[in-house]
């Protein structure tokens, strides 16, 4: 068997030892107009882009940046490039299956998509894996029956709030048979009980959905195979929403706004969760969290009122926590915070994390925290606690608190430097009982 | 913690240098897994296409990666988990997308021959970093300087490359707004 063994000295051709597939993959990284201009580099270039496995077009590439985009001249100028070096690779490339197709067609005025959509059929005929698209007004429904789909990502970027809540509200979805569909993004979508049953009925083998930016109206989500399921910025209006997913095994709530006025959980095989709510639908959420959690993060928002009324939560055992993760934003979180620890007796990991911390710094709210808070904050005594983290990036009152609070808890420590912290930085601890 | 007592095996490059590494780690090679599972019993893994050097590097991605897949796991979060979180558990895959571009970082005689060897050997994600790294390298070139950085021998004459381009031309046309018209011809 020959060697292939590339040297980076002499003159050989780099390239002539790579086979034709790896040729194709990496042409599929370019972007598109790049790949097809290989065809002048040599002999064997020539064709070698007509194999592209992946497809990736953005509208936006064809616009100049001081295009003003409400001059129509130019706009339509460029939409005819567009089309025509999209059409013209759809039609010259070899044709095979498709792997990933991305189409962007953000900043193309509506009545132009119609060109959009013979490109989209091409995807579907070529029985195309991955598809993301970025449309704006309704998708061509073929690609609900596309079979061959394993992963769907559709962004309905042009939408505004009002258009969504006035028509799109009551377009439905149309027949749905992704049987090989495992995982689901959509963006910008007004979702109703119907359109949501429909499109989650048709998707058998679903895995992971995720929905972001969303409108939800009475939004019911049951699915039997679904594993990840996260929500993310949308806007509920005040509605219900009920999620009923067996298997369900990492859940992310990241609120949203108008949240639900009731909610309805039933995730028995819950491990993972993560949290970003303001105080009152944090209790409601925790009250009604799965027993069996493993993971859980805790994203305190921004907190309206001067301090929260302590309602003794009425958690349940939380046997299987090992990993507590908290954003803090003040010290009125504190209370919520030691009810979980109080309900998680095999808890071995516990992070605390000043609001901004992820943000490089960024101004929260933590550092406008008035002098008058209520008692110091008392950390619950875990047994089983192996490690305590407090990450911080600014050393304020709360995180000198937090640290005499850990002090008190956690008496013993030999190494007292663990709590001197710079103006940023980390506290570990790291617990022997 | 992928070193306890689990079972070892060793791989031998094409210039005779044998490498010991855990079997979980050689498993990040589906040719390699293949060989385990379907070859049994097999101690020393003869590896032709691969040479010392490339092996080496290309155990240290497989090391990184089985290490970073166990502490995952044990915070009860899947690759998939994580994708679905805004999670600030997350600085754990940030690491590891530092270290895979420090680690794409190498010439580019280097680079090919990791990617004949991700290839070779079938570990999908070896094969994606390094062809990610090879795109990115050609990214903002121009035709002659991919030439050059590939070493191509130019064998299309003046009057060759002519025609391809006139084929091809809807592929060249420039962005330049004095040419707009041109588009539509």
């Amino acid at each position: 068997m020959e060697i292939a063994n590339i040297s980076s000295r002499g003159s050989c051709d780099f390239t002539s030892k790579l086979p034709d597939p790896i040729l194709h993959h990496i042409l599929g990284l370019l972007n598109p107009k790049k790949a097809v201009q290989t065809c002048m580099l040599s002999k064997r270039w020539e064709h070698l882009w007509t194999f592209l496995p992946s497809l990736n077009f953005n509208f936006h590439d064809f616009r100049h940046d001081d295009d003003d985009d409400d001059d129509d001249f130019f706009h339509d100028i460029a939409v005819g490039r567009f089309a025509k070096f999209v059409n013209t690779l759809l039609l010259r490339r070899e044709p095979f299956d498709l792997d990933v197709f991305c189409l962007s067609c953000e900043g193309m005025s509506l009545f132009n998509t119609l060109s959009c959509e013979g490109m989209i059929r091409y995807a579907v005929e070529h029985n195309t894996r991955v598809l993301h698209l970025s449309f704006p007004d309704s998708v061509p429904p073929c690609i609900y029956t596309c079979t061959s789909l394993e992963e769907l990502y559709l962004n309905d970027k042009h939408a505004s709030n009002k258009y969504i809540r006035y028509v799109k509200m009551y377009s439905s979805v149309p027949i749905v048979n992704l049987p090989n569909l495992r995982k689901l993004t959509l963006y910008r979508w007004a979702l109703n009980s119907n359109n949501v049953k429909n499109l989650l009925s048709g998707c058998t083998i679903l895995e992971f959905l995720r929905l972001d930016s969303c409108f939800l109206v009475d939004c019911v989500i049951a699915h039997k195979s679904l594993k990840h399921l996260a929500i993310v910025n949308c806007l509920f209006d005040k509605t219900q929403l009920v999620i009923s997913a067996p298997n369900l095994f990492s859940f992310v709530f990241d609120e949203n706004f108008q949240p639900p006025s009731n909610t309805t959980l039933n995730m028995p095989s819950l491990a993972y969760s993560c949290l970003t709510t303001h105080d009152n639908l944090m209790m409601k959420y925790l009250e009604r969290m799965t027993t069996n959690i493993e993971l859980l993060e805790l994203h305190f928002k921004r907190h309206l009122l001067e301090e929260s009324t302590v309602v003794p939560l009425k958690l349940p055992i939380f046997s299987n926590l090992k990993n507590l993760t908290v954003v803090l934003v003040t010290f009125s979180c504190f209370p919520m915070v030691n009810c979980v620890l109080k309900n998680s007796p095999n808890l071995e990991k516990l992070t605390l994390l000043q609001e901004g911390c992820l943000s490089q710094g960024e101004e929260g709210a933590s550092t406008n925290v008035s002098t008058n808070v209520s008692s110091t904050i008392a950390i619950f005594p875990n047994k089983k606690l192996k490690i305590v983290e407090v990450r911080y990036w600014k050393y304020n009152q709360m995180i000198r608190q937090l640290e005499d609070a850990l002090k008190d808890v956690y008496k013993g420590i030999e190494n007292s430097e663990d709590f001197i912290g710079p103006s940023s930085g980390n506290i570990t601890v790291e617990l022997s009982f | 913690m992928a070193d306890n007592g689990g079972k070892k095996i060793t791989l031998k490059s094409s210039d005779g240098e044998e490498f010991e590494v855990p079997e979980v780690v050689a498993m990040e090679s589906q040719t390699i897994r293949h060989v385990i599972e379907d070859v049994c019993a097999k101690n020393s893994i003869p590896l032709l296409n691969v040479n010392s050097k490339i092996l080496s590097k290309v155990i240290e991605y497989c090391k990184k990666h089985v290490a970073a897949a166990e502490a995952a796991a044990s915070k009860a979060s899947t690759e998939e988990g994580t994708a679905a979180a805004a999670s600030v558990t997350k600085p754990s895959d940030e690491d590891l997308k530092t270290w895979d571009a420090e680690f794409v970082k190498v010439d580019k005689g280097t680079l090919f021959n990791l990617i004949l060897a991700a290839n070779y050997l079938h570990i999908p994600g070896l094969l994606d970093l390094t062809c990610q790294a090879a795109a990115d390298m050609i990214k903002g070139k121009s035709a002659k300087e991919i030439r050059k950085f590939f070493n191509l021998k130019n064998c299309i004459s003046p009057e060759e490359e002519e025609e391809i381009r006139r084929e091809n031309q809807w592929a060249f046309e420039e962005e330049k707004r004095t040419r707009a018209f041109d588009a539509y011809a």
